[in-house]
């Protein structure tokens, strides 16, 4: 365990730590790269600071005060993520608005996956299409990425061929529930029958720990609430669907509301932005802006995207193409000041094709929440990374997963100990007949009887009790100890493993017979010797006080002594 | 008729620092203080924790100071809390520690927010290696561990 002491003295050379909670408002002013980066710091930066929730979110909320532009490009076959920071934030400090370089997040994803990305959520991409048959949840910021367990859908029996009906997944969502701090996923399937008639089914997967709408059918927009997983439809008023098709549509965020952005034809001589904004959601009501341009403006959002609105308030269209250098630029147009500012992205140059599309999704955040928590067995990594179904259960009290491959029948590890991160493999075989049953069916979990609770319980006490225990015995190892609360004396040793080339191993004050499970002392010769000479000082400091105040108090005594003699002689 | 608020500052070098009105509304604690009641002659004395120096002190009061007078040295003393993290200059950064740590006691928002903002400028894009020499942390991380980590798609680690 790391002591968290601070030294004030400027010429000690000894420990340097700071306190963890300081530690922590410095780290979340830190981008996001950096943070995936120090992980490799140690075990307890790993462990203690960076999976903290109270960090994680505290770096999500500052990282909501300075969005990021996000760019997920496709490469060669495979997904290539970049991102900036966003200009014109009221935080910034540089004025340097002209040019932007963007910088890729170092993310190397296995071949098998989905390169389809849609609009982040809170700092994760969903993943899907390409045909590929998984779907990824991804963290451009930390690198990490949690593939999605196969979703059961109806009627997949072995009939199915024989049948018109064949209900496959359309899309997925990804949402954000800010109250509850969960990401949701939403898939929806459909069924594809001769007459056209979509009987749409959806299911909601919630992930660890706001309102999605998608320009669905002509006349209506579908919104789900996150929240309390439920559709609402909003009717759009006439003119917005006259005569024009559905892709020249585009929803943004209009602070706060919704808003429909409509792309008119460039055969308009004279350019101007239209856009409506739904006032009221329950009674469909809208509003119509319409911004003119001049034609040297109109040139210049002419045959770009629009992307949205930034949390600034400025309308955002992106050249998306990019030919050469300096072709590919950001125009932010204020809607208060009327203005355009034109704003090229660099740092793509690394990708070997010249001519390709960049999308761009604004407000994106940085989001250091870990996908993964404790890491799994070598044995393990293989399977994980493949596209199989994984589930998470309780297996008399311990951890488990289940992987869904049929092949080597019923198959999961539990795990052991959390703290050394050991699985353990079991594996029971089953005949075909047993096989087929389950073939289709998905895993659910591992049934507890009644009684399971009170066990649960009272297992619960013990662990607190015991941690409590490790927390006080930490506490009590201070100095140079003689005696380790199991009993046994503590002798000086050196670490012979920990070497580092030429540096000697470190010494430790460790107890006899030393086990690692916290109840025991092991501390660092100088974390021991420093503390010591600490409270030695002190004790030090105090004696020397009360001899000066002795010898103040004796020369008075000598006083009274010599006037008393002098009264008594007096007499 | 104005108020004196004292600053007593213990441990090697004891000191007292009277601040007047300007610089004291700067400390988000002793802002309260003036709010109050009393008597407009008497002294107020703040005791500062030992772990404190007055060395520090005196350097977060030569920064009010200079913010409350808004003079042009404001520049170069926020120039000069952003300054000693780019140099490797040990002293200098433990003083900045020192002195978040003082501001936040005392409750001088703009203070902890610049410190902090430098320090985290100093830890951007450095080597866990750095990180581990810098704060005498021990790597304990085994080399799969490691491996994982970087395979995670971190940057390497570089030597």
């Amino acid at each position: 365990m790391l002591k968290h002491e601070f030294s004030r003295h400027e010429t000690s050379q000894s420990s340097n730590l700071i306190p963890v909670d300081v530690l922590i408002d410095i780290l979340t002013r830190v981008p996001a790269k950096s943070i995936a980066r120090f992980r490799c710091v140690s075990k307890f930066w790993a462990s203690s600071i960076l999976r903290r929730r109270d960090f994680t979110d505290l770096f999500l909320t500052m990282s909501l005060t300075r969005p990021r532009l996000f760019f997920p490009i496709r490469s060669d076959g495979k997904l290539f993520l970049y991102s900036t920071h966003q200009p014109h934030n009221p935080d910034d400090d540089d004025d340097d608005d002209s040019s932007l370089v963007a910088t890729p997040y170092h993310t190397s994803f296995p071949e098998y996956f989905p390169c389809d990305i849609y609009s982040p959520v809170c700092g994760l991409v969903l993943l899907q299409g390409c045909e590929r048959k998984v779907r990824v949840v991804c963290n451009p910021a930390t690198g990490e990425f949690l593939t999605l367990p196969k979703v059961l859908l109806k009627e997949k029996t072995k009939l199915i061929t024989a049948q018109k009906k064949k209900e496959k997944i359309a899309r997925m969502y990804l949402g954000y529930d800010p109250m509850s701090k969960q990401f949701k996923v939403l898939c929806m399937t459909t069924n594809f029958s001769p007459f056209d008639v979509r009987d749409n089914t959806h299911q909601v997967l919630t992930l660890e720990s706001g309102k999605k709408p998608a320009l669905g059918l002509s006349s209506m927009i579908v919104c789900f609430d996150i929240r309390s997983e439920k559709f609402s439809f909003i009717n759009t008023k006439k003119d917005v669907e006259q005569g024009h098709y559905t892709y020249s549509f585009t929803l943004f965020n209009y602070k706060g509301r919704l808003g429909i952005y409509h792309e008119e034809d460039s055969c308009y001589q004279i350019g101007r932005i239209v856009f409506w904004v739904l006032e009221d959601a329950e009674n469909h009501k809208w509003s119509k802006h319409i911004y003119k341009l001049c034609p040297l403006e109109w040139n210049l959002i002419r045959y770009s995207m629009f992307v949205g609105m930034a949390g600034t308030g400025e309308f955002v269209w992106s050249s998306s193409y990019k030919d050469s250098p300096n072709s590919f630029y950001l125009s932010f147009y204020s809607l208060e000041s009327e203005t355009f500012t034109k704003v090229n992205i660099q740092g793509f140059d690394e990708l070997k094709q010249q001519h390709r599309f960049i999308s761009t999704y604004l407000d994106y955040v940085e989001n250091v929440k870990w996908l993964i928590f404790i890491y799994t067995n070598e044995d393990h990594e293989d399977s994980y990374f493949t596209p199989g179904n994984l589930t998470l259960f309780n297996y008399k009290g311990k951890l488990a997963l289940q992987e869904d491959s049929s092949q080597d029948g019923l198959m999961f590890w539990v795990l052991e100990d959390a703290e050394t991160h050991e699985w353990s493999k079991h594996i029971y075989e089953l005949s075909a007949l047993e096989k087929d049953m389950i073939i289709y069916t998905m895993f659910v979990g591992m049934t507890g009887t009644g009684t399971e609770m009170e066990e649960e319980l009272r297992d619960m006490k013990a662990h607190k009790a015991y941690i409590s225990m490790v927390d006080f015995v930490a506490e009590a190892q201070q100095g140079i100890p003689k005696l380790c609360p199991c009993g046994s004396i503590t002798k000086e040793t050196v670490d012979e493993e920990d070497t580092y080339d030429y540096l000697p191993g470190k010494r430790y004050f460790i107890c006899k017979d030393f086990e690692n499970d916290g109840l025991h002392f092991r501390q660092p010769w100088v974390t021991g010797v420093t503390e010591e000479v600490e409270r030695l000082k002190l004790r030090v400091h105090e004696h020397e006080k009360l001899l000066r105040e002795c010898e103040a108090l004796k020369a008075q005594v000598a006083m009274l002594v010599k006037r008393v003699t002098e009264l008594e002689l007096l007499h | 008729m104005s108020k004196i608020i004292v600053l007593k500052c213990v441990g090697h070098n004891p000191k007292d620092f009277e601040l007047d009105e300007a610089v004291a509304v700067q400390f988000g604690c002793i802002k309260d203080l003036f709010h109050s009641d009393f008597d407009a002659e008497s002294k107020i004395v703040v005791d500062v924790p030992m772990k404190f120096n007055s060395y520090i002190i005196g350097r977060i009061l030569e920064f009010c100071s200079s913010r409350a007078s808004f003079s042009s040295d404001r520049a170069y003393w926020e120039q000069d809390f952003f300054h000693p993290c780019r140099e490797p200059n040990q002293r200098k950064r433990k003083e900045l520690i020192a002195i978040m740590e003082a501001s936040e006691y005392l409750g001088m928002e703009s203070l902890v927010e610049l410190t902090t903002q430098s320090l985290a400028n100093y830890l951007k894009g450095k080597n866990p290696l750095t990180i581990r020499s810098l704060w005498k942390v021990e790597g304990d991380l085994t080399a799969e561990e490691e491996a994982k980590a970087l395979a995670m798609g971190v940057a390497k680690l570089g030597h």
